[in-house]
């Protein structure tokens, strides 16, 4: 069940009707709404894992108690370790077992053996990374004192399942959540309308800008070989600016229905297109991801480090980058992703500079920059998109030759229009939480209503009659 | 030692890892009123106040660090 489905649009209609009819109830009973809701909605995207993540789910609770109320410091981290390795071990089973496995065999053949590949490739449960780092993060942030054990098995269900977030993110921390989950949600009319108007920014961005995009994009990737310099060169900031719409589209979806719920959650995006060097661009791309990288892996390692200076900093950055771009997937394009990231920030270390916060720039001043950082994070996402480490090597090998001079053959002129509208808009409201976020309060209301009127009118335009997945469901 | 003591050299660390002073010190300042004080810089911040008291931190004791009021706290505990 997708957002953009007419089966999502029913079953959010029903789970909206019954949670607010709840509220004179009590807040155990919109929990038991929510829960209800969630459960459902995983069983019917993936009936076969509904067991599992409910087993995990059950585990982490009895986990956290476990850590919380054990006396002895020893046993306490053996329940620790023990959350952490079944946590972390179930993600690598579903998701990198079948890609160790596959390269040992490589390795091996190459040593003149004679193994076969898995034949059988094993399903992934969906959402399971977003769901492993969230369940974690609990566990070590008990442990750590960092936040109260959570003792109610509704609460701690609910937070699990609660499924606006529940496939693809964000990644919501236990302690923005859990703490809503003790009071009754008051209906909020603002918080609600405003949810409404997220979600209409996210479906414009991923059904009109991503999707329209995609097979664009997808054509040149198929015929890297068969395209010019300048082509391949145009089609790495659409892929950038395609993936952007496509994730901050399903984030603000998630987003605007959690808040139609009266719970607002953790943003993913603030205007990433638009950043003048490395740091800020992963303060402002997939924001709760790399948010719990930082706390998680980076403040640990570093502070092990820290008595290494510089050399210490740069360990703890390439270890953090490199779990970001394996947690994309089992891929050696993905650790070379990570890895990129890190060389990307090592004149930043090496300069003292990360501890130097941002000029007072005018904003024209930094431009130049900007731009510079659009160009190098493009040319950095085809590793994202390229099916393997040698069609990426191939893809950059393509752009500096002659053809770079000759006109792009990409029909990017039928989705122009929407395109200038969506960037221009994100550059606009670069640093709200959503482009239509102050539409109900400064906007005229003859503005306001053309306005979603044009944005509705381009996406029942362009909606196919297929139902497009999102990227990101693949993570 | 005293709270007093503690706070202008917990100021003059802030300022000479994050370069500027655009802060004041209250006990429930945190970090994401400074302007750089994010979890890149944390650390340095971390390593430059043990360096500056001369004393040594638990990643537990910093995981627990809510606002300004608790760091000076922190800081004072380790001289009782």
């Amino acid at each position: 069940m997708l957002f953009l489905s007419s089966e999502f649009i029913v079953f959010f209609a029903v789970v909206f009707v019954l949670y607010w009819a709840m509220e004179r109830v009590s807040a155990t009973a919109q929990n038991l709404v929510l829960l209800a809701g969630g459960l459902f909605f995983y069983g019917w995207a993936d009936l076969r894992f509904l067991a599992l993540l409910t087993l995990s789910a059950a585990t982490n609770y009895g986990l956290g108690l476990a850590i919380e109320d054990t006396k002895s410091e020893p046993r306490r981290r053996v329940w620790f370790w023990f959350g952490m390795v079944f946590n972390f071990g179930l993600l690598a089973y579903f998701k990198y077992f079948g890609f160790f496995y596959d390269s040992f065999v490589d390795l091996l053949n190459q040593f003149g053996g004679h193994s076969e590949h898995l034949s059988l490739k094993i399903a992934l449960p969906l959402g399971i990374s977003f769901f492993t780092f969230q369940v974690a993060g609990y566990l070590i942030d008990v442990f750590n004192g960092g936040i109260e054990v959570c003792r109610k098995p509704v609460h701690f269900f609910t937070y699990v399942f609660h499924f606006p977030k529940l496939l693809s993110g964000p990644v919501e921390r236990a302690q923005a959540f859990l703490p809503r989950l003790t009071l009754v949600r008051a209906f909020d009319r603002a918080l609600v309308t405003d949810g409404a108007r997220q979600i209409l920014w996210g479906i414009f961005a991923k059904a009109v800008i991503a999707d329209n995009l995609a097979p664009l994009v997808d054509r040149v990737h198929a015929d890297i070989p068969g395209s010019g310099g300048s082509t391949l060169l145009l089609a790495a900031p659409l892929y950038l600016i395609q993936l952007f719409a496509d994730f901050s589209g399903y984030s603000n979806m998630a987003i605007g229905t959690s808040k139609m719920l009266g719970i607002p959650l953790a943003i993913n995006f603030r205007g990433p297109l638009f950043v003048a060097n490395i740091s800020e661009f992963w303060r402002k791309w997939h924001i709760s991801l790399t948010s719990w990288m930082m706390d998680y892996v980076f403040t640990p390692i570093s502070f092990l480090l820290r008595d290494k200076g510089r050399v210490g900093m740069v360990i703890a950055i390439f270890i953090t980058f490199l779990a970001v771009g394996i947690w994309h997937g089992a891929n050696w394009t993905f650790m070379a992703f990570g890895l990129v990231q890190g060389v990307y920030f090592l004149p930043l270390v090496l300069s003292g500079k990360v501890n130097v916060t941002s000029r007072k720039d005018r904003w024209w001043q930094q431009v130049p920059a900007m731009l510079g950082m659009f160009v190098l994070m493009s040319l950095t996402f085809v590793l994202m998109r390229a099916t393997d480490l040698s069609a990426a090597w191939m893809y950059m090998q393509g752009i500096p030759n002659a053809s770079l001079f000759e006109t792009p053959d990409i029909d990017i002129w039928t989705i122009f229009i929407p395109l200038f509208v969506f960037v221009g808009m994100e550059w606009y409201t670069r640093g709200m939480d959503h482009a239509l976020q102050t539409w109900a309060t400064e906007r005229h209301w003859f503005f306001r209503w053309t306005s979603y009127g044009l944005l509705i009118t381009l996406i029942l335009l362009s909606m196919s009659t297929q139902e497009a997945g999102f990227i990101y469901f693949q993570f | 030692m005293e709270r007093d003591l503690i706070i202008p050299r917990i100021q003059k660390t802030l300022i000479a890892v994050l370069g500027h002073d655009h802060f004041e010190m209250r006990d429930d300042l945190t970090a994401p009123d400074v302007e750089g004080w994010d979890s890149l810089t944390h650390m340095s911040i971390i390593t430059g106040l043990e360096k500056e008291f001369d004393v040594r931190f638990k990643l537990r004791e910093i995981n627990k660090l809510r606002n300004m009021g608790t760091l000076i706290d922190l800081i004072g505990s380790k001289f009782v």
